[in-house]
């Protein structure tokens, strides 16, 4: 809840002469003064506790309580006019119809999962200090912020709030007041000398400064994104980047693998040795398809969750574990490198065994798989060049029925090769 | 909730039922398996396969490191020779020409072969002369009936066209942006598609040079395209292998039907990864998750 909105609109409603409710939506009750919230202290008598915290919701402290609740009866929890955060939306208009991005809970309407109905200690009627309650779903990010070696100042002086607008925003992704580098640049004058020589006169002030520099705070220098790439530690960008110069500031001075190879020629030498390639790897892109060039919260420098980095062309494999029944660990934690090669193999599905058993057996003992015989020799009898394995009754990545068999029924599945059981 | 047609097709094959046959009557039924070789040795997740309307089949055994020729006569396959070469490691995608000879994508050597019919090497695809990037790396390719030569370099993300001489003739960028192309298909006639399976949509190069994407993503038939072809009859064939099946679609990009779906049984696929049209109506899939080649005649 924006508090200053708040105050306006009450100084607003108060030059009108009209009453809160009034300016709400009034029902039609013939009520007397003291029926408005008066007269609900004499059984509410706790709310007159309520009044004394340093911050009051307007129409209490207009004595009002009929601002959200009815007095006789109603269809919702507390004698609320409308349900949850509806009834707080006859008033807060939160949520532009026309908006960049917006806030979960607002969404929802859950404005009680960061605001208090009544009273409060902190502004704004928040249940708790900014950073605590962002905390509650966002942890990680809290946590960098204020445990960093190299804190954001203003993240930890003024809260999220001095750069996500925490209900909606209308001019940028992540809640934020103003798209990046707009919001920066606010603060960190590009045309100041230092700001140029820190970023070794390569022209950075139209750059998305949040693809290097971590804008909650950071255990590098200059707020870096913890995994640095080296030669940015080193503040070597020749190694990839041509010289600063007009027309083209930041080219770098190869393409693709090429770039990279320079470096890591050996890594990608091992890579192209292999049978087979993930494609990624070789196209015009290639390592930044999954990698930071320059710096990333993520080890080793990836372009965010291994999830949404490999989710980037495998959607349909993510739309199968999200369907699934039963969520298989790896591929529901995002680790598909357990079982995958992400860069090169020898095997089929770029597997980082030989067999399905070996691939599988790094986390499940199947020696102990009491329900059926596999490995070793034991020919499939759907198909004479399949041996049994784990993957002849299961699908790794998922299936609509439970255990992540291809067939609805337990039944069913056996009698695929147990054909004289069927009936 | 709405069930894709991909999955019911996939269901389909489960059960034990045939997948929605739309494709315009379209429809493949199981006429031969190849799962050894002369000698009786088991494939191993074959990856390529080429036909020609003689009856000549050419697998590419991938995992065993080989070629392995086959006829198709009467609905009846008898195996042929072995081929083992040093430049094909690990054949990957295979295409016969008019003359029997065989173009094959290696995945180690990460090049492209001429292999004559009798077996022998007959030369490497000279890339070193094609302008324009450093790497060039070859993960499909289309060999179409004028001999021309056309290669998905995905270092390069665009496409490298040579004449039956093996001389490079042009390279055609693919559009910028996220795209991942997967596959390739001259049909001869001077139209070329491309498959990106990221959008899960076809693209064709117009006259001008331009890649314009064909009809509607087709994300809700098909899961990831890994092989593209076409017939005569302008139908385009995407091996969908995620999805295991074949998806057919019009020309114009109009989703027509799939065919196949996920099994271990004869007449089901498991990660299929190419498929050749012999232009007698005989479908040859490569496929791999099973070990296997399975032909099917298509009605």
């Amino acid at each position: 809840m924006n508090h200053t909105r708040l105050q306006c609109a009450a100084l607003l409603v108060a030059a009108l002469g009209l009453s809160w409710h009034d300016a709400v939506a009034a029902p039609k009750f013939n009520l007397r003064p003291e029926g408005k919230g008066k007269v609900c202290l004499t059984c509410h008598s706790d709310v007159e506790t309520l009044l004394k915290k340093p911050v009051v919701h307007t129409p209490i402290k207009r004595g009002e309580c009929i601002g959200c609740h009815s007095p006789h009866a109603a269809t919702t929890r507390n004698l609320l006019w409308e349900d949850g955060g509806a009834v707080c939306g006859r008033c807060h208009q939160m949520v532009p119809k026309e908006r960049a991005s917006a806030h979960a809970p607002v969404l929802e309407r859950a404005c009680q999962k960061c605001h208090l109905p009544h009273a409060g200690d902190q502004p704004d009627l928040l249940t708790k200090p900014m950073l605590d309650l962002c905390a509650d779903c966002h942890p990680r990010i809290t946590e960098a912020a204020t445990t960093a070696r190299r804190k954001h100042r203003p993240v930890v002086d003024q809260g999220c709030t001095v750069c996500h607008d925490p209900h909606a925003s209308t001019k940028a992704g992540a809640l934020l007041k103003q798209a990046v580098p707009g919001l920066c640049v606010g603060c960190h004058k590009a045309e100041r000398p230092g700001f140029a020589k820190k970023h070794m006169d390569y022209p950075v002030a139209k750059s998305r400064c949040t693809s290097c520099h971590d804008p909650h705070g950071s255990n590098q220098p200059g707020m870096l994104y913890n995994d640095v790439h080296q030669p940015v530690a080193k503040h070597n960008c020749a190694q990839c980047h041509g010289p600063p110069v007009a027309g083209k500031p930041v080219e770098p001075k190869k393409t693709g693998l090429a770039l990279c190879q320079t470096c890591h020629a050996d890594l990608i030498g091992k890579m192209l040795a292999k049978n087979r390639l993930h494609r990624p790897v070789a196209n015009a892109t290639a390592c930044l398809n999954c990698h930071a060039a320059h710096a990333s919260s993520r080890k080793p420098l990836l372009q965010g969750e291994l999830k949404s980095v490999c989710g980037e062309c495998h959607r349909d494999t993510l739309a199968r574990q999200a369907a699934s029944v039963t969520k298989h660990p790896p591929i529901r934690d995002g680790e598909c490198v357990k079982c995958h090669d992400p860069h090169t193999g020898d095997e089929p599905l770029l597997f980082k065994r030989a067999t399905d058993i070996e691939v599988c057996g790094v986390c499940h003992s199947w020696k102990e798989h009491q329900s059926h015989p596999i490995g070793g020799s034991r020919r499939d009898p759907r198909n004479p060049n399949l041996t049994l394995n784990c993957l002849s009754c299961h699908r790794a990545h998922g299936t609509e029925y439970k255990n992540m068999f291809p067939y609805p029924t337990t039944t069913t599945l056996c009698t695929q090769c147990h054909v004289e059981q069927r009936r | 909730m709405r069930i894709r047609p991909h999955i019911l097709a996939a269901l389909a094959g489960l059960l034990g039922t045939s997948a929605p046959a739309a494709a315009g009557a379209l429809s493949f039924t199981p006429v031969a398996v190849i799962v050894v070789d002369k000698k009786g040795a088991r494939l191993a997740a074959p990856e390529g396969v080429g036909c020609d309307a003689a009856g000549n089949i050419l697998v590419a055994d991938t995992q065993n490191g080989r070629l392995l020729r086959y006829t198709l006569k009467n609905g009846v396959v008898t195996a042929g020779v072995e081929i083992k070469l040093a430049e094909l490691p690990y054949p990957r995608q295979v295409a016969l020409d008019d003359h029997g000879d065989a173009v094959v994508l290696d995945g180690k050597t990460h090049k492209l072969v001429r292999v004559g019919a009798d077996g022998t090497f007959k030369g490497a695809l000279d890339m070193k002369r094609v302008p324009g990037s450093p790497i060039i790396l070859p993960v499909a390719f289309s060999l179409d009936a004028t001999g021309s030569l056309y290669v998905l370099d995905s270092a390069g993300n665009r496409v490298v066209a040579f004449d039956g001489t093996g001389a490079f003739t042009r390279a055609v960028p693919f559009p910028k942006g996220p795209g991942l192309f997967t596959a390739i298909y001259s049909d001869g006639k001077g139209a070329l598609y491309a498959a990106e399976a990221k959008t899960v949509a076809l693209f064709r190069l117009d006259p001008e040079g331009v890649w314009a994407q064909v009809g509607d993503s087709l994300s809700g038939y098909l899961s990831f395209p890994a092989h593209l072809t076409g017939d005569a009859a302008g139908r385009l064939f995407v091996v969908d292998q995620h999805g295991h099946g074949v998806a057919v679609v019009n020309h114009d990009g109009s989703f027509m039907g799939r065919q196949l779906g996920l099994g271990w049984v004869e007449g089901l696929v498991y990660y299929p990864t190419e498929i050749c049209l012999d232009g007698k109506g005989n479908v040859v899939v490569a496929d791999r998750g099973n070990n296997r080649v399975q032909i099917f005649a298509s009605h």
